[in-house]
C-alpha cells in the first residue's frame, strides 16, 4: 500500500494542487504566490515521476515504462515554460491565476494517466476529463463572452465526444467483460470483421480525433481558439496534443491492431483532410491565433499519416516531427509572448504591422521557428519533415507524399503573410518592452533546435529505443 | 585539407554572429562581413592549388556522421570547378559589399542574410551528397527571400509571392527527388554515385523530372524569367541585385553536378524541348533587354541571356567543358556584379546631381573607365579569358546543334549590342544637356577595381593565374 | 624578327601611355616616335635582309586544341606589315608637328598598340589570334575616336561583324576540329551550311569596311577630329577587314556565290561612294567616301590577284594615305570649313604652302595612278580602270572645287587663272607620263585621256556640281541610317510586344490571375463553411460518416 502511494506520490501531489488551487482561498493579486506554488509543485512532482518512472502509478490500470517516461517529461517540461512564460501577464493584467495553473495540474494529471493507462475505463476518464477541462480553459479565457456561442457549439461537442466515449466503453466492457487492453485486444483479434465493433472502435477513437484537433472534427478548436488569450491558446498548442497524443499511440499499439486494417484507412482519410484543411485555413485567417491553429491540424495530419501502422518505425519519424513541431511551436508561441502592446497579447495579423523594426530578435527568432515549422532546412523542422515525408516514401505513398508538398507550399503562402507583416509593412503599433524571461525562452528554445539540427541522434536514435519499450 | 572546409562552412557563421551582436547604426557590422568573405576568399585560395595540380585525383572530402542509423552522413568537397565559383560568388558579394553606400553598410538586417546566404551557397557549392545537396539548396529561400522584400523595393505583392513559391516549389521537387533517391539506396547518396542507384523505371522519370525542374525554377527560363526580371529591376541595392543574380547559379550548377553524372533515356527525350525553350528565352529576353532604356534592366536581360547560355552548355555539351564552363562563369559573375554596382552608384550620382542618368559618365572620369572595361569584358571581347572559353563553348555547340547555335548566337549578339550602345548612350556628353557637378567615385574604390580588372585581364592569358601551385 | 618588333612596339606603346604633365607629354612624344621610326627602321632592315624566324607559345590548352601564340617572320608577312608600319609611322609624325592632340604621347601610343594589334592579326596562325587581335583594334578604335557619340554607330556595326565572324570561326572550329587557319582547307571539304558560313562572313568584312548597307558606320566619323578619321580609316576596322579577307579567302570560297557577292558588293560600294563624294557637302564626308572607293578599288584588285597581296598595295594604301593627308592640309589652310561651300568660298591664302600641298596630292596621285595601272596591266580588267578613273575625277572635283569653285574673295582673277593653269599643267604631265611608262594599252590611253578630259573639265569651272550642295533634301537625307533606325525600331517594338504579351498579359493578368481567382474563391468557401455551425456541422457530419464508411469499405475488400 505504501509502495503503491510512493509510486503514486507524483499524481497526488498534483491533485494536492489541484485541490489547493481550484477550491482553496486565494486573494486576487496573489498571482505570484500561485505561480510559485503551481511551480514548486510541478518540479517535485516531475522528480517523483522521474524517479519512478518505471513504476505503475495505478497498479493494475496503469504501466510504467519509458515511453511514459517521454511523453511524462514533456508534459511536465511544457507546462513549466508555460507558467514561466504565462507569469507576468497575470500580475500585469490583474487576473486571477489560480484556475489556470488549477487546469494545468489538471491536463498535467489527466494527462499523464492517459499516457501510462492501460485500463479503457480509466483511458476514457482522462480523456473526459481532459475535454471538460480543455472547456473550462476556454470557459476562463473568454471573460467579455464574446465567443459565446461558440464555447457552447464546442461543449456540446465535448458532450457528444463524452458519450461517445462512454458508450464505447460500455459496449466493449459488456461484451468483452475486461476493460484491460490486453484482453480488449484478444476480444478484436475474435471479432474484428464485426460492423459493431467497427462503429465502437470509431466511438473510441472520434474523441481523441477531436482532442487532438483533426478535420473533420477541428471545428471547436480552430472557431474558438481564435478568441482566447496567448497562455491558453500556448497551453491547447502544447499540452493537450502531447497528452492525447501519449494515449492515442498507446490505445493503438496496445489495443486496436486486430482492426489496423479498417484503420488505417480511415486514418489516412482523416490525416489528408487535415492537413488539406489546416493548410488551406491557414492562408485566409487575418488572426494569428486561427492561423496557428489551423497549422495545428494540418501538424496533426501529418503526425497521423505518419503513425497510422503504428509500428515501431511510424512510431519514430511521427515522434520526431511531433518533437520538432512542438519545439518550434513553442518557439513560436515565445515570440507572441514577446509581442506585447500596452501589456495585452496580440492576436490581429494587423497588430503585427512592422514588428521586425522595433522587436529584431524576437521577429527573427519568429521567422526562424516558422520556417522551422515549414521544415525548410537547415533548421530543425526539416528533420521532422524529413521523417515524415520519408515514412511515405518508404510505402511508396508517392501520391501523399506529393500532396503533402503541395499541402506545404500553401502553408507556405500563410506564412509568407505573417512574414510579410512582420517584416515589409511600416511599424505602427508601440509594442512594450519585452522582458528578460522571454528571450531567455526563446534562446534556450533555439539552442535546442541547434542542438537537435547539429546531433539530430539524440532525437532519432536515442529516444527511438525509448519508445520502442512500448512494443516489448 | 578538409579542415579547411570546416573552416569555410564555420566562418560565415561566426561571422553571423559577430554581425548579430554589433552595434546598431554602426560600421563595424559592415567590416566584420567584409572581413568574413575576405577570410574565405583567403581559404578558398588555400584549397584551389591542390584541386588545380591533381585535377585527375578526386578531392577529399569531408564527412560529418549526421544521422547515422538512417544513414546520412553529409559529405563536403570541393573540386576546381566548385572553388572556381565559390571564388566568383565571394568577389561578387564583396563587390556588392564595397557597392553599398554609407546607409546601406549599417543595416544589420542585410549583412546578417547576406552572410546567411553566404554560408548556404558555400554548403550547396561543396555539397557532394544528396541531401546536404538539397539542406542548403533549399536553406537560400529564406534569406534570398527576406533580402528580396525588405531591401528590394519591389511594391508589386503577388510578384513577391511567386517568387517565394518558385524558391519552395524548387525545393519541394528536389525534396521529392531526394527522397525517392533515399528511398531506393536505403540511405543518403553521394552526387558521384547517384548513377549507381537502382531506381526503377517510372520512379526515375519522377525523380529526374522534379530535379530538372527544381534546378529550371531557379533559372531564368521561360515562364520562371519573368518573376527575376521583376524582382531584378525592381532592386536599387547593390549586393541584393547581385544575391538574386546568384540564385540562378545555383539552378546551374544543380545541371552541372547532376546531368552529366546519369540520365537515364526517358529524361534525354526531353533535352530538344529543353534547348528549344533554353533558346527562344534567349532571344527572347535579348529582345526584351533591347526594348528597355535603362542599363540595369539590359544588364539583367543579358545575365539571362548568358545564364541560359551556360544551361545549354551543361545540358547539351559533355563533361569535358565543365572547366570551360567554370572559367567563363568565373568571369561573367564577377563582371555582373561590377556592372552592376558601377551602375547603380552613377544612378545614385545622378540621383545627387539631379540630372539626366544618360551621359553621367562623362561627368565621371574613373568611373567611366572602369565602366567601359567591364562592359567591353561583358560582351566578349578578348580581355578576359571569357572570351576564348565562350569560343570553345559555342563551337561546341554548333557542332551537336547548328540551328540551336545560330539562335544561341543572335541572342548574345542582340544583347550584347543591347549592353554597348547603353554605354555609349552613358558616356554620350551631349545627351546630359548643362554642365553639372558630379562626384566621381573615390581613389580607394576605384583602385579595388583596378585590381579587379587586373585579376581579370590576366585571366586572359591563364585563367587560373592567381592559384599559386 | 616581327616578335622582336612587337615586342619593342608593346614597350614604346607602355612607356608612350604613362600619364605626365604638358611639357613632359611633348618629350614622351618626342621620344616615342623616335624609339618608333627606330624600330621602323630596324623592321624594314629586316625586311631587307628578309630574316625568317617564327616565335610561339602555348597559351592555353582546351578539349586537345592547343592554342599557340605565333609571331611568324617571313617575306610574306613584312609586306604586309609593312604598309601598316609606315602608315602608323606617318600618322605618328602628323600628331606630332600638328598638335591634334592635347596629349600626343597617350595618342602614339595607342597608334603604336594599335600596330602592335595589327601586326599580330597579320601574324596569326590561328583563329583565337586572330580574331583577339581584331577584337583588340576595334577596342583601340574607341580609343582612337574618343568621341563616343560619334562613333557610335562605327562601333556597334564593327562589334556586330565581329560578333559574326566570332560565330563564323566557330562554326568552322566546330566542323574541323582545329583552330589552325590552314585548317580551313579541310573545311572546304566538310563544310556545314558553306553559303551561310561563307556569306556570313564576307558580310561581316564588308560591314567591317564600310561597304554598301553597312556605310552608315564610316559616315558617322565625319563628326571627329579629320586626324582620328582618317587614321581610323586606314589603320583600323577597314585594314583589319582587308587582312581578313586575305587570311580567310580559302574560307570565302566554299560557297558558289562568293565572287558575285564580292563583285556585286564592290561595285554598288564604288558607285555609291562616288555618288557621295560628288553630292556630298561635308568636305569630310567627301573624304570617307573617297576612302571607301579606295578600299572597294582595294577589294577588287585583291579579288584580281586572288587574295595575294603584293608590293603595289602597299604602295597604293601609302599614296592614298599621303593624298588623304595633303588633302587634310588643304582643309587645315581654309580655317578647317566643315562643307564644301564654305571652303568654295573662303580666300585663299598661304599660298606657297598651298601649292607646295597640290603639289603632294599630285605626286600622290601620280604613284597611285602608276601603281594602278601598273596592277591592271597584270589583271586586265576593265572596271578597275573604271574606278580609277572615276577615283580620279572624284579627287579632281573636289581639288578643283576647292581651289577655283566659288566666288573667291580677294584673290585677283589674273593670278588665280595663273595658278589654274600651272596645274592644269602639271595635269597634263602626270598624264603623258602615265602613258608613257604604262605598256601601249588602249585601255590605259582611254583611262589616262578621260582622267586629263575629266581634269580639264573641272578645273575649267565645272560649277553645275557644286550646285548639288544647295539641294537641303539630298544632304539631309540618311538611307542607310533610316534602314537601320528601322531594324532597330521593329526589334524594340517586337521586345516590348512580346513583353507585354507574353510576360505581361499572358503570365501575369491570365496565370496568375486565373490561380489568385481560384484561391479567393476557395477560401470564400472554406469560411462560409466554417462561419455557419449548421451548414459546418452538416458537413461534418456527412465528411465523417463517408469517411467512415469509406475505411470500412476499402478494408473489407482486403480481408
Amino acid at each position: 500500500m505504501i509502495e503503491s502511494l510512493i509510486y503514486f506520490s507524483p499524481y497526488l501531489i498534483m491533485l494536492i494542487a489541484i485541490l489547493i488551487l481550484m477550491f482553496g482561498e486565494h486573494e486576487e493579486d496573489e498571482h505570484y504566490r500561485c505561480f510559485r506554488f503551481s511551480r514548486i509543485m510541478l518540479l517535485t512532482s516531475l522528480v517523483l515521476a522521474v524517479i519512478f518512472y518505471n513504476k505503475p502509478p495505478i497498479l493494475g490500470f496503469s504501466i510504467g515504462n519509458r515511453y511514459t517516461l517521454i511523453f511524462e517529461c514533456m508534459l511536465y517540461s511544457g507546462s513549466l515554460i508555460l507558467l514561466y512564460l504565462s507569469r507576468k501577464w497575470f500580475a500585469a493584467m490583474h487576473r486571477p491565476a489560480y484556475l489556470f495553473c488549477g487546469s494545468l495540474f489538471i491536463t498535467l494529471l489527466f494527462g499523464n494517466l492517459l499516457v501510462a493507462s492501460i485500463d479503457l475505463r480509466l483511458s476514457s476518464a482522462c480523456a473526459i476529463m481532459l475535454m471538460f477541462n480543455n472547456y473550462l480553459m476556454l470557459r476562463y479565457s473568454d471573460v467579455q463572452k464574446e465567443s459565446n456561442t461558440r464555447t457552447r457549439i464546442y461543449f456540446a461537442l465535448i458532450l457528444g465526444g463524452t458519450f461517445l466515449l462512454l458508450g464505447a466503453t460500455l459496449y466493449i466492457w459488456q461484451m468483452c467483460g475486461m476493460t484491460d487492453y490486453e484482453k480488449i485486444r484478444l476480444y478484436l483479434e475474435f471479432e474484428k470483421d464485426d460492423t459493431h465493433t467497427y462503429i465502437t472502435i470509431i466511438m473510441l477513437i472520434l474523441p481523441f480525433l477531436f482532442l487532438l484537433g483533426l478535420a473533420p472534427l477541428h471545428f471547436g478548436q480552430t472557431e474558438t481558439l481564435s478568441k482566447t488569450f496567448l497562455p491558453v491558446f500556448t497551453y491547447f498548442m502544447l499540452l493537450p496534443t502531447i497528452a492525447v497524443w501519449g494515449g492515442f499511440i498507446h490505445l493503438n499499439i496496445s489495443v486496436l491492431p486486430p482492426i489496423a486494417a479498417y484503420l488505417q484507412t480511415f486514418y489516412v482519410s482523416i490525416a489528408l483532410l487535415s492537413v488539406g484543411v489546416g493548410a488551406i485555413g491557414a492562408c485566409g485567417g487575418q488572426n494569428v491565433y486561427k492561423i496557428f491553429s489551423y497549422f495545428a491540424v494540418y501538424g496533426s495530419g501529418i503526425i497521423l499519416l505518419t503513425l497510422r501502422r503504428f509500428t515501431p518505425n511510424a512510431l519514430n519519424s511521427g515522434f520526431v516531427y511531433m518533437f520538432v513541431y512542438l519545439l518550434a511551436i513553442l518557439g513560436i508561441c515565445s515570440c507572441l509572448f514577446g509581442l506585447k502592446k500596452k501589456g495585452e497579447y496580440l492576436f490581429m495579423l494587423t497588430e503585427f504591422e512592422g514588428a521586425a523594426q522595433k522587436r529584431p530578435y524576437i521577429t527573427a527568432m519568429m521567422l526562424v521557428f516558422m520556417f522551422s515549422l515549414l521544415g525548410m532546412p537547415p533548421l530543425s523542422g526539416f528533420l521532422g519533415l524529413f521523417s515524415a515525408l520519408n515514412y511515405q516514401a518508404l510505402h511508396h505513398h508517392f501520391y501523399q507524399l506529393i500532396y503533402l508538398l503541395i499541402m506545404m507550399l500553401v502553408v507556405g503562402y500563410a506564412f509568407l503573410q505573417i512574414m510579410r507583416t512582420l517584416y515589409f509593412i511600416e511599424h505602427k503599433t508601440a509594442f512594450d518592452r519585452a522582458d528578460s524571461g522571454i528571450y531567455t525562452a526563446i534562446f534556450l528554445n533555439a539552442i535546442l533546435m541547434l542542438i537537435i539540427v547539429l546531433k539530430p541522434q539524440f532525437l532519432a536514435e536515442n529516444i527511438y529505443q525509448m519508445l520502442e519499450s512500448m512494443f516489448q | 585539407m578538409t579542415e579547411l572546409l570546416l573552416i569555410l562552412l564555420i566562418i560565415p557563421l561566426l561571422g553571423n554572429m559577430f554581425v548579430l551582436f554589433a552595434k546598431k547604426n554602426d560600421t563595424n557590422a559592415f567590416y566584420v562581413a567584409i572581413f568574413t568573405i575576405a577570410a574565405n576568399i583567403a581559404v578558398v585560395l588555400r584549397l584551389l592549388p591542390p584541386t588545380v595540380v591533381n585535377s585527375a585525383i578526386p578531392p577529399e572530402n569531408y564527412t560529418y556522421h549526421w544521422l547515422s542509423n538512417a544513414g546520412i552522413d553529409l559529405v563536403f568537397g570541393a573540386d576546381t570547378f566548385s572553388l572556381l565559383l565559390l571564388l566568383s560568388v565571394y568577389l561578387s558579394l564583396l563587390i556588392g559589399m564595397i557597392g553599398l553606400l554609407a546607409s546601406q553598410r549599417k543595416s544589420k538586417a542585410l549583412l546578417l542574410l547576406t552572410l546567411y546566404f553566404m554560408w548556404n551557397i558555400t554548403g550547396f557549392l561543396t555539397a557532394r551528397d544528396m541531401f546536404s545537396f538539397y539542406i542548403f539548396f533549399a536553406g537560400m529561400v529564406l534569406p534570398l527571400f527576406m533580402l528580396v522584400e525588405m531591401f528590394g523595393s519591389v511594391h508589386k505583392t503577388s510578384v513577391l509571392y511567386v517568387f517565394f513559391s518558385l524558391g519552395l516549389v524548387g525545393a519541394l521537387l528536389l525534396l521529392t527527388a531526394t527522397l525517392i533517391i533515399y528511398r531506393f539506396n536505403h540511405g543518403n547518396v553521394e552526387l558521384s554515385e547517384i548513377a549507381l542507384v537502382s531506381i526503377p523505371k517510372y520512379a526515375a522519370m519522377v525523380v529526374w523530372i522534379s530535379i530538372c525542374l527544381a534546378f529550371l525554377s531557379r533559372i531564368p527560363i521561360w515562364p520562371f524569367h519573368h518573376w527575376f526580371a521583376v524582382i531584378n529591376t525592381g532592386t536599387k541595392n547593390p549586393l541584393v541585385y547581385i544575391v538574386v543574380n546568384l540564385i540562378p547559379l545555383t539552378g546551374l550548377y544543380g545541371f552541372m553536378r547532376f546531368w552529366q553524372l546519369t540520365v537515364p533515356e526517358s529524361v534525354v527525350t526531353f533535352l530538344p524541348i529543353i534547348t528549344a525553350f533554353g533558346v527562344i528565352t534567349m532571344l527572347f529576353a535579348a529582345l526584351i533587354g533591347i526594348s528597355f532604356k535603362d542599363f540595369l534592366p539590359k544588364l539583367f536581360s543579358y545575365s539571362a541571356v548568358y545564364y541560359l547560355l551556360f544551361l545549354l552548355c551543361t545540358v547539351l555539351l559533355d563533361a569535358q567543358y565543365e572547366k570551360n564552363i567554370a572559367f567563363s562563369l568565373f568571369i561573367f559573375l564577377i563582371v555582373n556584379a561590377t556592372l552592376t554596382v558601377l551602375d547603380l552608384w552613377s544612378e545614385n550620382a545622378c540621383a545627387e546631381s539631379r540630372c539626366d542618368y544618360r551621359g553621367i559618365l562623362a561627368y565621371m572620369p574613373r568611373l567611366s573607365k572602369i565602366f567601359t572595361f567591364f562592359v567591353l569584358v561583358a560582351v566578349g571581347l578578348p580581355i578576359s579569358s571569357m572570351f576564348w572559353n565562350n569560343f570553345v563553348l559555342i563551337s561546341a555547340l554548333f557542332k551537336i546543334n547548328f540551328v540551336a547555335g545560330i539562335g544561341i548566337m543572335s541572342a548574345i549578339t542582340l544583347i550584347c549590342m543591347s549592353v554597348m550602345y547603353e554605354l555609349f548612350i552613358m558616356r554620350n556628353l551631349k545627351t546630359i544637356g548643362s554642365a553639372v557637378a558630379v562626384e566621381d567615385i573615390s581613389e580607394r574604390q576605384s583602385a579595388f577595381f583596378m585590381a579587379i580588372i587586373v585579376l581579370l585581364f590576366l585571366s586572359f592569358f591563364d585563367p587560373l593565374w592567381f592559384v599559386l601551385s | 624578327m616581327i616578335a622582336y618588333t612587337v615586342l619593342l612596339l608593346f614597350i614604346i606603346g607602355a612607356f608612350s601611355s604613362i600619364k605626365v604633365g604638358v611639357k613632359a607629354d611633348k618629350v614622351l612624344a618626342y621620344s616615342a616616335f623616335a624609339s618608333l621610326f627606330f624600330v621602323f627602321i630596324q623592321f624594314f632592315q629586316a625586311m631587307q635582309i628578309g630574316v625568317t624566324h617564327t616565335f610561339s607559345f602555348l597559351w592555353n590548352a582546351s578539349q586537345g586544341q592547343d592554342l599557340t601564340f605565333e609571331i611568324i617572320s617571313n617575306p610574306y608577312n613584312y609586306m604586309l606589315v609593312f604598309p601598316c608600319f609606315v602608315i602608323t609611322v606617318l600618322a605618328a609624325l602628323h600628331n606630332l608637328l600638328f598638335r591634334y592632340e592635347e596629349r600626343r604621347a597617350t595618342y602614339t601610343a595607342v597608334l603604336i598598340f594599335n600596330l602592335t594589334s595589327l601586326i599580330l592579326l597579320l601574324t596569326s596562325n590561328n583563329f583565337v589570334q586572330l580574331i583577339s587581335a581584331l577584337f583588340v583594334t576595334d577596342i583601340l578604335a574607341m580609343f582612337m575616336l574618343k568621341n563616343s557619340d560619334s562613333c557610335r554607330r562605327y562601333c556597334m556595326l564593327n562589334m556586330l561583324a565581329d560578333m559574326v565572324l566570332f560565330m563564323v570561326l566557330a562554326i568552322i572550329n566546330a566542323r574541323v576540329d582545329s583552330l589552325e587557319i590552314h585548317q580551313i582547307l579541310l573545311y572546304q571539304k566538310t563544310a556545314l551550311y558553306p553559303d551561310f558560313t561563307s556569306l556570313a562572313g564576307l558580310t561581316a568584312i564588308f560591314a567591317k569596311l564600310g561597304f554598301f548597307l553597312f556605310q552608315i558606320g564610316i559616315i558617322g566619323l565625319q563628326n571627329v577630329r579629320f586626324h582620328r578619321m582618317q587614321n581610323v580609316l586606314f589603320l583600323s576596322s577597314p585594314l583589319a577587314a582587308l587582312i581578313l579577307l586575305i587570311k580567310f579567302n580559302a574560307l570565302w570560297r566554299v560557297s558558289d556565290y562568293f565572287t558575285t557577292y564580292l563583285d556585286i558588293i564592290s561595285v554598288i560600294t564604288g558607285i555609291w561612294a562616288f555618288w557621295g563624294s560628288i553630292y556630298n557637302n561635308q568636305f569630310k564626308a567627301k573624304i570617307i567616301y573617297l576612302t571607301l572607293m579606295f578600299w572597294s578599288l582595294m577589294v577588287s584588285l585583291l579579288r584580281c590577284y586572288g587574295f595575294a597581296w603584293i608590293p603595289e598595295f602597299s604602295h597604293l594604301m601609302i599614296a592614298m594615305y599621303v593624298l588623304i593627308s595633303a588633302l587634310y592640309l588643304l582643309y587645315f589652310y581654309n580655317n578647317r570649313c566643315r562643307t564644301m561651300t564654305q571652303l568654295m568660298r573662303l580666300k585663299l591664302t598661304h599660298k606657297k604652302r598651298l601649292v607646295s600641298t597640290l603639289g603632294v596630292i599630285i605626286l600622290a596621285i601620280v604613284a597611285a595612278a602608276q601603281t594602278l595601272f601598273v596592277m591592271y596591266n597584270n589583271v586586265n580588267r576593265a572596271y578597275i580602270l573604271g574606278f580609277s578613273c572615276l577615283f580620279l575625277i572624284t579627287v579632281s572635283i573636289t581639288l578643283g572645287q576647292i581651289c577655283f569653285g566659288g566666288s573667291k574673295r580677294n584673290i585677283g582673277s589674273q593670278h588665280n587663272i595663273r595658278f589654274k593653269w600651272s596645274i592644269l599643267l602639271e595635269l597634263t604631265v602626270l598624264c603623258i607620263w602615265l602613258l608613257l611608262i604604262s605598256s601601249p594599252n588602249p585601255y590605259v590611253i582611254f583611262g589616262a585621256l578621260s582622267a586629263l578630259v575629266g581634269g580639264i573639265i573641272v578645273f575649267l569651272q565645272f560649277g553645275k556640281i557644286s550646285s548639288l550642295y544647295t539641294i537641303s533634301k539630298l544632304q539631309e537625307y540618311d538611307f542607310c541610317g533610316n534602314f537601320y533606325l528601322t531594324i532597330v525600331r521593329i526589334l524594340r517594338l517586337s521586345g516590348r510586344i512580346f513583353g507585354l504579351l507574353i510576360d505581361h498579359v499572358f503570365l501575369e493578368r491570365i496565370v496568375l490571375g486565373f490561380a489568385q481567382n481560384i484561391s479567393v474563391s476557395g477560401l470564400r468557401a472554406f469560411r462560409r463553411l466554417h462561419s455557419s455551425p449548421l451548414i459546418g456541422g452538416t458537413v461534418v457530419l456527412f465528411i465523417l460518416g463517408i469517411l467512415i464508411w469509406f475505411s470500412y469499405q476499402s478494408a473489407g475488400d482486403n480481408l
